[in-house]
């Protein structure tokens, strides 16, 4: 029964987690170094890949709320106060992502009104 | 920001040119693509992407599946993908070293990081590589999040349906029993008024 109830509580935990990221939409291009790193799975003994991501800065970053509110960031400045060249290709990857991403977004919602509609049929 | 790799499930061989290969390994939720460090023309990277596309979208399900059908289909394919993963993670390498890697998320959170100068054409092309495969990968996710909706709304459908049916035959039962005087029909009209009475007290439960 305990275990029962730990099913339920960490599904209420995962659909709470859900509601509250699907309040806004992130996309964030970064740079940096990428290094990869050998473990040894105690599980069963096999080696697996940890890739460890080091960012060094954020080359865009949008954030899209469910209320239509829209925040672009885009670092025009270094920190010391020098204008830093636009990456005009790394702009356009992110553009790419944001649009994969309203995609995505727009999947999630959807099929969850629609999946609410049908248990609504159903109790009904 | 860590990220493991879990056990390799595919690799396939997106092409060859001279002694170099182009790779992609599909391994729990990530996609890993293996470049070599060449110099990539306009008509080589059309042909990578086009392999990539093929690949991923000669699984796509008809629509007009029954819902046993669309059930033996998602837990058939899972090849390239788990049926539901939290996030989808797209790795580039040139000669083993990460140049670009993706997080999608369930929500649709995009984390998109670079370790490259994309301005230059060698990890133009390379870029581009990468953003078809996880254009290409989300398009299977979105295909299977449509599918799972239609399986929910094909079994709510089934069953209202049994509920329906079950009410007709206990009916049927129950008169055609009256009517003949058998008192086994009147007995047999009881299990399908129960399976209904079993669905309409597990709706009002929930």
């Amino acid at each position: 029964m305990s275990a029962l109830t730990g099913v339920v509580k960490k599904v209420g935990k995962v659909l709470d987690d859900m509601a509250t990221d699907l309040y806004e939409l992130s996309v964030v291009t970064t740079t940096g170094s990428v290094t990869t790193i050998e473990i040894d799975d105690k599980k069963d003994g096999t080696k697996k890949q940890v890739f460890d991501v080091q960012e060094t800065g954020i080359s865009a970053k949008t954030v899209i709320q469910i209320d239509g509110d829209i925040i672009v960031k885009i670092p025009v400045k270094n920190s010391e106060g020098e204008p830093i060249e636009i990456d005009e290709r790394m702009l356009q990857l992110h553009e790419e992502n944001v649009q994969m991403a309203m995609e995505n977004w727009k999947t999630i919602i959807t099929t969850l009104v629609s999946v609410v509609k049908d248990l609504q049929d159903f109790l009904i | 920001m860590t990220s493991i790799t879990g056990e390799t499930t595919d690799i396939i061989q997106l092409g060859v040119e001279g002694s170099h290969i182009f790779r992609l390994t599909f391994q729990g939720n990530q996609a890993i693509l293996d470049l070599p460090d060449i110099r990539l023309s306009n008509s080589m990277c059309d042909r990578i992407i086009a392999k990539i596309e093929e690949l991923l979208q000669e699984e796509s399900s008809p629509r007009s599946m029954s819902l046993s059908e669309r059930l033996n289909y998602v837990l058939e394919n899972r090849k390239y993908s788990p049926v539901f993963p939290s996030e989808v993670e797209v790795i580039t390498r040139v000669n083993d070293t990460v140049i670009s890697l993706t997080i999608c998320d369930l929500t649709g959170d995009i984390r998109f990081h670079s370790t490259g100068n994309l301005s230059s054409s060698d990890h133009g092309f390379n870029s581009k590589i990468h953003q078809a495969t996880i254009r290409l990968l989300m398009k299977k996710w979105r295909d299977k999040i449509t599918q799972t909706r239609d399986i929910i709304s094909s079994l709510v459908k089934t069953i209202n349906r049994i509920q329906i049916y079950s009410s007709i035959i206990g009916s049927a039962s129950f008169l055609s029993g009256i009517i003949t005087d058998t008192p086994s029909y009147l007995i047999l009209s009881l299990i399908p008024f129960l399976a209904t009475g079993i669905l309409v007290m597990v709706k009002r439960t929930i």
